[in-house]
């Protein structure tokens, strides 16, 4: 049930959103830029497939809904609910991101209604099997890396800033992050993820993007290939809906029990 | 053998039946009694479906849990059960529900000692999973950030018990059971309870004034069967769990009055995480709790469990749990293992072992020695 959790950051799908303490201004400018052209999006409603290759092609998949409700002082509140595989058919996760410090995290557990509050992920760990970790796609914040500008690059026809975030955090899997912005809309195409040992561990890939209430861009498609292992996962994202009227009152423990 | 496989064939027939707001679940459990001695069978076969559902009628809703069991050799296992059959409506801020209903209250892993409203299902197996619905009237709704809930209970569900030379049984036929109130099952239960959380600790009181849910155990003056009698209680519990990056701390709390009787009750307990041993993607949980209960159904006043949670946090959630639970003589004590993983989407596959240990024959645990189990079951979800 642990990849219940990371689920949550699928939630918020730009997964860079930005950084704060940066080394480099520039870095840090456009980090913080990709981070504001996302602000106000108030609250979504979308639906996921997760599809698992392993090295040999074999599939498996699972499909999850996520609601996310834009944070103000605090971060984003969002819920995540399984309805693939059917043995975990109703299966919801509710996250109360934090700016600063952990992340509350509650799991519902539909066979025994039971509500539990659950410690905070380990976030360098696979989430759900899958290529992608935890920190891969929990909600970002400014503060949990420095940035260093490392050059402007041609990516898919597009001009494109090429950004090193490093982790603060010690915890980190990585250490460090290669991430293509384009300079237009300051979107992410792609990030090169480096193992503790500075060498090339995964490569994820956005491709789809739309753009939603007339400012707001989601890529439909998450491509995370693992170099080391040769397995990769693929997040295909859908119907995604903007401002629908989603208040905390959604987001709370008696919330998550009410799960359909 | 032939009623089993009507249950089956009933339950695939269910299966095809259900809407799409349905879902449901076919267990079929194969049990091994290695230890099992006299005219107690030494192997089993039960078969369990299930299903959960949901309606929106209109202002109204409905769900349900429904289960149907049966057991090849054990008639106390077989059952029929609404576990949830309940009707919705909300009134401003008040849920309201009328039927059967199946809730949870706890934060403890080893026992729920807090846990009042459901009655135990208790021939399907020990672990507390396995619950009755309670036939109730309740309301639910947040004061502040907390949520409060009112249950009104207009009639008692009693235990389930295995058959006599089932595991476990008594020897003996369970006869009908005897009430300290004189109104017997149709007795009101009440209970009232708040939750809330601030910042790492959440924590919920409660208030039960109802029938005990576990009986005293009474052998009848000729020994021709035993009687279970169950006592008026009046309770209030406690539970606190605090939850930091690795750790939780918890404890559920409950005293009062059983009958004429004070008690207290205690489950207190912490739980640590190692992430990534070895540099695996498996996940490692380290459990430790601590049982008091000074009830006389308890049998055993403290209780120490230890036990390693693992993880694979895989494509196929596989996981192992093995609890060790022993009295603070260490006269006494059941090892459980329980191991589950997903073959493929809607099919799972769980292996369990109990094994009870007493070296004294006067010792609650060594009449349960012979009730030791491996059982493998294999679960197809739909």
């Amino acid at each position: 049930m642990k990849f219940i959790q990371i689920l949550c950051a699928v939630i918020f799908p730009f997964i860079l959103s930005t950084g704060l303490n940066a080394s480099d201004g520039r870095g840090l400018e456009i980090a913080a830029e990709a981070d504001n052209r996302d602000i106000g999006f108030g609250d979504t409603i979308s639906t996921m497939t997760m599809t698992l290759y392993d090295q040999y092609g074999n599939t498996t998949s699972r499909k999850i809904r996520n609601k996310t409700l834009e944070g103000t002082d605090q971060g984003d509140l969002s819920l995540v609910i399984f309805d693939t595989p059917a043995d975990v058919k109703g299966t919801a996760f509710l996250s109360h991101t934090k700016k600063a410090g952990s992340d509350d995290q509650w799991l519902y557990l539909p066979a025994l209604k039971r509500v539990k509050r659950i410690a905070s992920s380990n976030q360098a760990g696979p989430f759900m099997g899958s290529e992608f970790a935890y920190e891969d796609i929990s909600s970002q914040e400014l503060e949990k890396y420095t940035y260093k500008y490392l050059r402007n690059e041609d990516y898919g026809g597009l001009d494109c800033f090429v950004v090193e975030y490093d982790p603060v955090d010690r915890k980190s899997g990585y250490s460090k992050q290669i991430v293509w912005i384009d300079s237009k809309e300051y979107r992410s195409h792609k990030i090169e993820f480096y193992d503790r040992k500075e060498s090339l561990l995964k490569t994820l890939v956005y491709t789809g993007y739309t753009k939603y209430n007339d400012k707001f861009w989601r890529a439909d498609v998450f491509e995370m290939q693992n170099h080391q292992t040769g397995k990769k996962t693929i997040l295909n994202f859908e119907d995604w809906e903007f401002q629908t009227g989603l208040s905390a009152k959604d987001f709370n423990k008696k919330s998550l029990k009410k799960v359909r | 053998m032939q009623s089993l496989g009507k249950t089956v064939c009933l339950c695939l027939v269910l299966a095809t039946q259900l809407n799409a707001e349905a879902t449901g679940s076919l267990e079929i459990t194969g049990s091994y009694f290695p230890k099992s001695e006299g005219e107690s069978f030494g192997t089993n076969i039960t078969a369990e479906a299930k299903v959960v559902g949901y309606e929106d009628l209109s202002e109204i809703q409905l769900e349900y849990e429904l289960i149907i069991r049966k057991s090849l050799n054990d008639g106390g296992m077989d059952i029929i059960e609404p576990r949830q059959l309940v009707l919705s409506k909300t009134f401003g801020e008040i849920d309201a529900y009328f039927g059967y209903r199946h809730t949870f209250w706890g934060v403890a892993e080893s026992r729920n000692i807090v846990d009042l409203i459901n009655q135990q299902d208790m021939a399907a197996g020990i672990s507390p999973d396995n619950k009755l619905g309670a036939p109730s009237i309740s309301f639910e709704t947040y004061l502040g950030s907390g949520d409060f809930q009112y249950w009104y209970m207009p009639r008692f569900r009693e235990r389930t018990f295995n058959e006599k030379d089932a595991h476990p049984g008594f020897g003996l036929p369970v006869f009908p059971a005897e009430f300290a109130h004189s109104k017997g099952v149709e007795a009101i239960d009440q209970a009232l309870r708040y939750g809330n959380s601030s910042g790492d600790v959440d924590f919920a009181f409660s208030l039960f004034d109802g029938t005990a849910r576990e009986p005293f155990i009474v052998v009848d003056s000729a020994e021709r069967g035993i009687v279970p009698f169950y006592e008026r209680m009046r309770s209030v519990g406690l539970e606190l769990q605090y939850t930091g990056e690795s750790i939780l701390y918890k404890l559920e709390g409950l005293t009062g009055a059983q009958g004429d009787e004070n008690f207290n009750a205690a489950v207190l307990g912490a739980e640590r995480t190692v992430y990534s041993i070895l540099d695996t993607p498996w996940d490692m949980g380290l459990i430790v709790e601590y049982q008091y209960d000074d009830r006389v159904q308890a049998q055993i006043e403290r209780l120490f469990v230890s036990g390693v949670r693992l993880t694979s946090n895989d494509e196929f959630d596989t996981s192992l749990l093995v609890l060790y639970t022993v009295d603070d003589d260490l006269s006494q004590s059941i090892f459980g293992l329980e191991a589950s993983r997903r073959l493929r989407n809607g099919m799972t596959l769980d292996f369990n072992y109990l094994l009870y240990q007493s070296d004294e024959q006067q010792l609650p645990l060594y009449s349960l020695i012979d009730d030791s189990e491996l059982s493998l079951t294999l679960g197809y979800y739909f």
